[in-house]
């Protein structure tokens, strides 16, 4: 990859890839080393993109299966607890910061789905190929993730 | 506003704070050779110079390979480098000095040697582009004074530039050099290759009745020119002698009391197998399981087969970086094959098989049983503490603490979950199980873990093999 594209693609992903890490490691200093680490994957990619799209798609996958490994790793704990939840962005409306406290505070497992349905807009299709799990997996971490987000939330958020 | 809404508008307001620059990979690239070059020259100068018994023999390929100039080093005590410094011999890594490879490297070790000698020229450059990163990234070059003085040898000895390094992931090193070279026994950690074949990794090997030991195989291409060498102190330390491999090839074998040296002329090619152990290196040393022998030496030496590395193959860079995003996505390979056994040694059915029967042991409440399928030592983790164990029977201790108020949750995941290879493991679901082959070719648990992190896992890293 030329510099002008590499650099074109952090602009245009970079906080795509922060934001997918940090849904699923739940840390904010553990979602910057991915960024780092992803695109050092992207620097050291030798093919070509088809499109951007390709490259999103590319990115994404190479967040979710590097996420995945770390979560996996024998040594290392499962989970982040509750308390070690990274400190909170400032955002314009107290709902906001509610919503993401509570995204949070959810299991990775929810998390992720999440984000890639609400926020990338991906396909249940799309999102159990990336994530190599069955659709039927995706639907069924969905439901119950809208189920304790409305527990939570209330009225903030709306029934589907 | 709807949920979808409500979440892009939420998430859209948080940001990375992390610099990537193109920049800093180039440099991260560049530190690495050089950190190489370093790292080479003091993994030698970390074996202390202790005063052992000097036994000198006809060590004939060693005296062949050192170049005239040697090199100043800093003087290394308790493992920490102090500010005195002392004359070592190097060694050339390209091949003996009367090839044009070696005799090339012999100026440019010399002309480095007394140029910038106080490092006030690079000190001056700091990390800034010096705009010689294009034709001579892969070396050290950073004034123009420099880059005449490599052309000039380059020239004399008709030798060519590397211009691109590739860095290979562990699994791929078969894929990259186009051979499988090494046995069973060996792990290949990480490493690079260049565009004409001539490759670097750092690897390790178990060696029967002596445990793991590190080493650093270097395989360098004739006709290109390369500048790395090798700091092994004093040569008279040494003892040498010829050996026939079980490849059929007869190598040179080097050993002192803090290093030992495998030395392979393949024609087209040299190979050096730096071995980070000598006759009087510690049981402590992080990088071997002791002292070694000749005979551990010649063992080491049988587990590589030199005859596949007789022909050269250039890296197909297309091919390595579609098998780098297979490996990405957790594809592995063929997808017809065996994708688990690829990466972990254990079929898929096998694994399958003994993920099966973990189930049931724990389903039926056969304690010991489950005891006995785990590697030993390991650490085990409970809500009052973490607790080391040697045996089956130690673990039973903290079994009912550890395993048994999570039996559900385990089932749920060793029943449903998915098998993954990672770093020649076999994980289960989302992490909840971990195996792998140990020596004697069992399937042994690592890990068997609960979601808030009670369980039993490996006492330190585990690696494939």
């Amino acid at each position: 990859m030329d510099k002008t594209k590499f650099t074109n693609a952090v602009e245009a992903y970079q906080n795509m890839v922060y934001r997918a890490a940090l849904h699923c490691l739940g840390s904010a200093a553990d979602a910057e080393d991915a960024v780092q680490e992803v695109f050092l994957r992207l620097y050291s990619f030798r093919g070509e993109f088809e499109s951007g799209e390709h490259l999103r798609r590319w990115l994404l996958r190479v967040t979710v299966n590097f996420c995945r490994d770390i979560l996996r790793s024998p040594w290392r704990k499962r989970r982040v607890s509750l308390e070690e939840v990274p400190e909170e962005p400032v955002f314009q409306r107290p709902e906001e910061a509610a919503l993401y406290q509570e995204v949070m505070a959810l299991p990775e497992k929810y998390r992720t789905v999440l984000y890639l349905f609400y926020y990338e807009e991906l396909a249940v299709r799309e999102i159990a190929e990336l994530l190599q799990i069955r659709q039927s997996s995706v639907t069924t971490r969905l439901f119950r993730a809208r189920e304790k987000l409305k527990e939570r939330l209330g009225e903030e958020w709306q029934d589907e | 506003m709807n949920n979808k809404e409500f979440y892009q508008a939420t998430f859209s307001q948080v940001y990375s704070h992390k610099t990537v620059r193109w920049e800093d990979f180039e440099r991260m690239k560049k530190r690495k050779n050089l950190h190489r070059l370093f790292a080479v020259a003091a993994a030698a100068a970390l074996m202390a110079a202790l005063t052992g018994l000097a036994v000198a023999q006809d060590w004939f390929g060693l005296r062949e390979l050192v170049l005239p100039q040697q090199n100043q080093v800093n003087v290394v005590e308790d493992g920490i480098a102090t500010d005195e410094t002392t004359l070592v011999d190097v060694i050339s890594l390209s091949g003996y000095l009367d090839t044009p490879e070696s005799k090339a490297l012999a100026e440019w070790n010399a002309f480095t040697e007394s140029y910038d000698a106080d490092g006030s020229i690079i000190a001056s450059i700091g990390n800034q582009p010096t705009g010689f990163e294009e034709t001579y990234g892969l070396y050290l070059v950073y004034t123009q004074e420099m880059a005449d003085k490599l052309e000039e040898i380059l020239a004399k000895y008709n030798l060519r530039l590397h211009t691109e390094l590739q860095v290979i992931p562990p699994e791929l090193w078969t894929d990259a050099v186009g051979a499988a070279f090494l046995a069973e026994n060996h792990t290949v950690y990480s490493g690079y290759i260049y565009e004409d074949g001539t490759f670097q990794y750092d690897g390790a090997a178990q060696i029967p009745g002596y445990g793991k030991i590190d080493y650093q195989f270097r395989r360098a291409v004739r006709g290109s020119f390369n500048d790395v060498i090798l700091n092994v102190q004093d040569l008279a330390e040494f003892q040498e002698w010829k050996y026939l491999t079980a490849c059929g090839v007869t190598v040179n074998l080097a050993l002192s009391d803090g290093k030992a040296l495998i030395l392979v002329d393949l024609g087209d090619s040299f190979v050096t197998v730096n071995v980070l152990a000598g006759t009087e290196t510690s049981p402590e040393d992080v990088f071997s399981s002791g002292s070694i022998t000749g005979a551990d030496l010649e063992a080491l030496a049988d587990s590589i087969n030199f005859t596949a590395l007789a022909e050269i193959r250039t890296p197909d860079v297309e091919q390595l970086a579609q098998a780098e995003e297979r490996l990405i996505n957790g594809l592995g390979g063929d997808e017809e094959s065996d994708p688990l056994w690829a990466y972990t040694g254990i079929e898929q059915a096998a694994a399958e098989v003994f993920v099966q029967e973990l189930a049931d042991l724990l389903a039926g409440g056969e304690r010991l049983a489950v005891a006995e399928r785990f590697a030993y030592p390991c650490n085990v983790k409970t809500d009052s503490g973490m607790y080391t164990v040697e045996s089956p029977e130690s673990l039973l201790e903290y079994y009912d603490e550890a395993i048994g108020p999570y039996v559900y949750e385990l089932l749920d995941e060793l029943q449903n979950g998915e098998l993954f290879a990672y770093d020649g493991l076999v994980g289960v679901g989302n992490g909840a199980a971990w195996f792998g082959l140990v020596e004697d070719g069992e399937i042994r648990l690592f890990t068997l873990q609960a979601a808030d992190w009670n369980g039993v896992r490996p006492v330190e890293e585990i690696t494939a093999g």
